[in-house]
């Protein structure tokens, strides 16, 4: 028995005595933060710094002030670059274009950073695909009564991402916050010390287009959700799609602090497709749909 | 010459088995209580003056094969019964056919021994832990006593908080254990979000775990099996009981039919009451809250060779939560079994059993948000059919093989606005083969080799599962035990550790391959002193092509199948102790566990500043290192018994969040911070340790004359120790602030049992 019992703690010291998993300090990170919107002129690429996670947090003390910021367009097959956009500090941390350029869709873009660190410099790099542009054919209503029947069913245009099914983001703007134009249901999650320009803004989240109905030539059909509209009057409808750096950010912040079938306290980073640094360099193609969103007499 | 020689010599050889055969006899039959009829599981049979010994089946059925003619005493014994004795006189080639009626014993005395070599054979094999209903009722259990909860108090079994009855055994997650009942899958064997399980405890006679290394018989997941089996009923007399609880009551009923019996039981929550009372005051209640379940099982006797039987299973969960002027919750789910039995005695060596069997889940969540509904239909049809033979050519071996078939289908349909945003139906055909044999070539040996043969129609997957066991008795109070097993998984679960009310099971198929492992064990049985065993077992194991949902997909419309999944691998490795005393006035065991479970999954926990994104191993949540349950029975009289339950272990696995950064250009927010943190590795740090005594006092009694009552007080969480499950990060906050989210304070519960 003796013998035994020496044998097993043997064995369980063997076995037992090597594995390690110890945790690591805080390191710090850049962070670039710049969105290519088709169509649209070339916008400012802020820059920063991580902090440790439990001290104060503002940009303005975590700005990179020295950094040379370029946005380069590649060729067609992003082997070399067709033009280089230079940016300059406007605010700390803060650059914005020298000159303005209209973002083209379905090329790719290069965000290029170099940042003086002693006797070297640091480069921050990343990639995105603008996908092509589309546009409203059909289903636009001026005027829609809440949770009427008659929802808001939006045609787009074709629009196209390489490799991948296109994914949206559909985001609801009110034009006239005011707490006497909430809906039922904002009004109901609404507290009194709270800023309603936070509700002014509602965001489905990624909705692949395979939700929705697809026709031959590319086009689609959504049904506007109700559950989107937190204000009465007008509102903007801003229809989406986002290339990869856009998807995989938002798809893994979204669950970063729990959620999908991770544990709590199982926490990831965000997925970031940036060389030397995090944060997010996204590109993204936009339509928008005005509408006036009138009070239902049956709900009120 | 030689040819002739060798021809004779082999019918010689033959003619003398034959002969031996013929003037060797058999003893057969079923152990039952002699109260109740139920078979007994396990129980050792012996025949005293040659050690020849054997124990009962599943279904309560024993042999005793190749005994030279004589007389003897055949004896059985079984905890919590007085031996059984009886002579009897073999005559040559008589098969005796003896069904054996083991008397309780209601006095808790010193254990009963069969005093030969065989008896003291140990019930369980490597790997084996099994689970008295006495011990589930008596544990104090968080409002309702719970079949998962007192099994996560064994070494090995692991719970990944107070609010989940979830099994994580040995490193696996729980669906990568098998739950049977009456030998039906169920696939989502809880009430209550997780809280507890659907097992009424009042309904089962038998609850068995394979911890591991699980023989050829079984197969289809990764880690464990555990086999539930209802109750046959009463056959002698009618018998009931009724509890009242403060979550939920309980009723059930059983007796005898003219050759057979029944057994009903349903429970029920009783919550209505405490809901209507605190929406009275409070808006944040649901509207509809309850869940029950109901189980039946008949059985009948055509002969004494043939048994058939007929068990069900409904159990559902309903909810109906307003949660907001303008939105509504609705939860249906629920699990729905069915199984026909035939038992069938060929003769003294050979018995079989034939099972058709029916599983449903079902999960049915309604959402509706101003206006906007989303809906799903989740649903799950298993159909199956087994046969199992056992069959002793001779007192040395003992073969087992048998077949199981089915079909599975899967149905999985969203509808959000009213449109279908996803569907997907599997509909596959699955089967298995397996053959064993336990082999006892001396007193000292017995090895069981097996093989395992199983199919998978989607994805026209075949896979080979070898299976070995070798135990060596080293000494009359020692036991060394080892295993082997490669066990394949077909199925994975979608679902969430702090809710279980919208699991969705998917399989394997083209492009996703079946999972697969292989368990190696040891372990070291032993008798240290008289009525106390002492268990102790080492474990690895390692899990290949993990497919399971990538936890990072926001929405699955338009993708390929395999694009829904990420696939890993892990390894899992372990000590466990036990140290038990089954009987006397004070009784219990204490269980210690050391473990480690690892994961890796690619484009996870890799380093932020690695380009290559290389991903690490990392240990899931419920990986904890140290381990301890200590559950003690004491009889303080006639009439009162305490039973209490410690638990320690060292903290669960958490990612120290470490920077922490923000945008603020987010289109689609407007100007609003969005915040992230980052963190090097994933759960490499630990929360704090995890304690909890609960106490539970029974007093014994009488109703009026009419039965037997029982009132149970139970206190949980006496110490109310907050302990810590995970931590909120509040990101108004400015530095941000950390809250400790804790898991169940103190909570007092009372029971009242009529048995009748």
């Amino acid at each position: 028995m003796r013998n035994l019992s020496l044998t097993i703690g043997l064995v369980l010291i063997t076995l037992f005595g090597c594995e390690t998993y110890s945790q690591s300090d805080y390191e710090e990170f850049y962070v670039v933060e710049s969105y290519m919107v088709a169509n649209r002129n070339l916008q400012q690429v802020r820059l920063s710094t991580t902090v440790p996670a439990f001290e104060f947090y503002d940009f303005d003390d975590s700005a990179i002030r020295n950094a040379i910021v370029q946005v380069r367009l590649l060729n067609q097959n992003s082997s070399s670059i067709d033009s280089v956009f230079n940016f300059t500090m406007t605010d700390p941390g803060i650059y914005q274009p020298v000159s303005t350029h209209r973002v083209l869709p379905t090329r790719s873009y290069q965000l290029f950073i170099t940042i003086p660190n002693g006797n070297i410099l640091d480069e921050i790099s990343a990639t995105a695909i603008v996908p092509d542009t589309f546009s409203v054919i059909d289903g636009i209503l001026d005027t829609l009564v809440y949770q009427s029947s008659e929802q808001l069913s939006v045609t787009f245009s074709e629009s196209s991402y390489p490799g991948r099914q296109n994914v949206f983001v559909f985001t609801t703007i009110s034009e006239n916050p005011i707490i006497d134009n909430l809906t039922p249901i904002y009004l109901d999650f609404y507290e009194d010390d709270e800023d309603l320009l936070e509700f002014s803004v509602t965001s489905s989240g990624l909705l692949n287009e395979g939700n929705f109905t697809q026709f031959p030539d590319g086009s689609v059909t959504i049904n506007y959700p109700w559950l989107a509209v937190a204000f009465y009057e007008e509102n903007r409808i801003v229809a989406t799609t986002v290339d990869d750096n856009i998807y995989d950010y938002i798809r893994s912040n979204a669950v970063q602090l729990g959620g999908s079938t991770l544990s709590p306290g199982e926490i990831q980073n965000v997925l970031t497709n940036v060389k030397g640094g995090i944060g997010l360099f996204g590109a993204m193609a936009s339509d928008t749909i005005p509408t006036f969103i009138k009070r239902n007499p049956f709900l009120e | 010459m030689s040819k002739h020689f060798l021809f004779f010599t082999a019918i010689l050889l033959l003619f003398s088995i034959s002969s031996q055969a013929r003037q060797s006899a058999s003893v057969s039959g079923y152990v039952k209580d002699s109260e109740t009829g139920e078979t007994l599981i396990s129980a050792n049979v012996a025949v005293l003056e040659n050690n020849r010994g054997s124990s009962t089946n599943t279904l309560g059925y024993f042999t005793i094969t190749n005994v030279q003619p004589g007389s003897y005493t055949l004896a059985a014994s079984y905890i919590g019964y007085q031996l059984f004795q009886k002579e009897i006189i073999l005559t040559v080639g008589e098969n005796l056919r003896i069904d054996i009626e083991l008397v309780p014993d209601f006095v808790q005395g010193e254990e009963i021994i069969v005093e030969s070599q065989a008896e003291k054979e140990e019930l369980k094999s490597i790997g084996i832990a099994q689970v008295k209903t006495e011990l589930i009722k008596a544990l104090p259990a968080i409002f309702e006593a719970d079949v998962f909860r007192s099994i996560q108090l064994l070494p090995g079994v692991k719970a990944a908080s107070d609010f989940s009855s979830g099994l994580y055994i040995r490193g696996g997650s729980p669906d990568q254990t098998l739950i049977l009942l009456d030998r039906t899958t169920v696939y989502n064997p809880s009430h209550f979000f997780g809280f507890f399980s659907t097992f009424n405890p009042d309904a089962i006679k038998d609850v068995r775990l394979y911890k591991g290394g699980y023989p050829a018989e079984y197969g289809g997941r990764l880690s464990s099996v555990l086999s539930i089996y209802n109750k046959d009923g009463n056959r002698n007399k009618r018998a009931g009981s009724v509890t009242l609880g403060m979550l939920a009551s309980r009723a059930s009923i059983e007796g005898p039919i003219k050759k057979g019996s029944y057994m009903f039981a349903f429970r029920r929550s009783t919550l209505e009451p405490l809901l209507s009372a605190l929406r009275q005051n409070n808006d944040n209640i649901p509207s509809r809250f309850y869940f029950l379940d109901f189980n039946g099982k008949i059985n009948f006797d055509a002969s004494t060779n043939n048994k058939f039987s007929l068990a069900a299973y409904t159990g559902t969960d309903k909810v109906t939560f307003p949660f907001a002027d303008d939105a509504e919750i609705k939860l249906n789910y629920g699990n729905q079994t069915i199984s026909g039995n035939w038992t069938h005695i060929f003769n003294e060596k050979l018995f079989s059993n034939f099972v058709i069997t029916g599983s449903r889940y079902f999960n049915f969540p309604e959402f509706e948000i101003a206006g906007t509904p989303f809906e799903r239909e989740n649903n799950i049809y298993d159909y199956s059919l087994k046969s199992d033979l056992e069959y002793l050519p001779s007192e040395k071996h003992q073969i087992s093989t048998g077949v199981w078939a089915g079909i599975f289908t899967l149905n999985l349909q969203d509808r959000f606005d009213n449109q279908d945003s996803f569907s997907s139906r599997i509909h596959s055909r699955y089967g298995s083969f397996y053959i064993q044999d336990t082999w006892r070539p001396s007193d000292l040996w017995k090895i069981i080799g097996g093989m395992r043969l199983n199919y998978f129609s989607d994805g026209d997957y075949l896979r080979l599962e070898p299976r070995l066991s070798v135990e060596h008795r080293l000494t009359e109070k020692v036991r060394l035990q080892a295993a082997y097993g490669r066990y394949n998984q077909f199925f994975t679960l979608i679902s969430n550790e702090a809710f279980s009310g919208f699991d969705v099971w998917l399989t394997s198929d083209d492009g996703i391959r079946p999972a697969y492992g292989d368990q190696f064990v040891l372990g070291a049985k032993t008798l240290p002193f008289k009525n106390y065993g002492l268990d102790i077992e080492l474990y690895y194991r390692n899990m290949n092509d993990l497919f399971e949902l990538d936890p990072f997909l926001p929405d699955a419309a338009g993708l390929l199948y395999s694009d829904l999944f990420r696939v890993g691998n892990g390894y899992a490795y372990g000590f466990e102790a036990m140290f038990e005393r089954q009987v006397g006035r004070l009784n219990g065991f204490i269980g210690y566990t050391f473990a480690y479970t690892w994961r890796k999954f690619p484009g996870f926990n890799y380093e932020l500043s690695d380009a290559s994104r290389a991903a690490r191993f990392y240990p899931p949540k419920y990986d904890r290192r140290n381990d301890i349950n200590l559950v003690l029975n004491y009889n303080l009289s006639r009439k009162w018994t305490l039973t209490g339950s410690w638990s320690y272990a060292t903290g669960q696995a958490y990612t120290q969040v470490l920077g922490r950064y923000a945008l603020f250009d987010d289109p689609f927010s407007l100007g609003s911070e969005v915040g992230s943190f980052t963190v090097n590795e994933v759960n490499a740090a630990r929360l704090p340790s995890y304690q909890r005594v609960d106490l539970s006092f029974a007093r014994q009694g009488t109703f009026f004359g009419i039965g037997e009552a029982e009132l149970q007080l139970q206190i949980i969480n006496v110490l109310n120790r907050k302990n810590v499950w995970f931590q909120n990060y509040d990101f108004d906050e400015n530095p941000i602030k950390i809250t400790d989210v804790t898991l169940l304070p103190v909570l007092p519960s009372i029971s009242y049992t009529v048995k009748f």
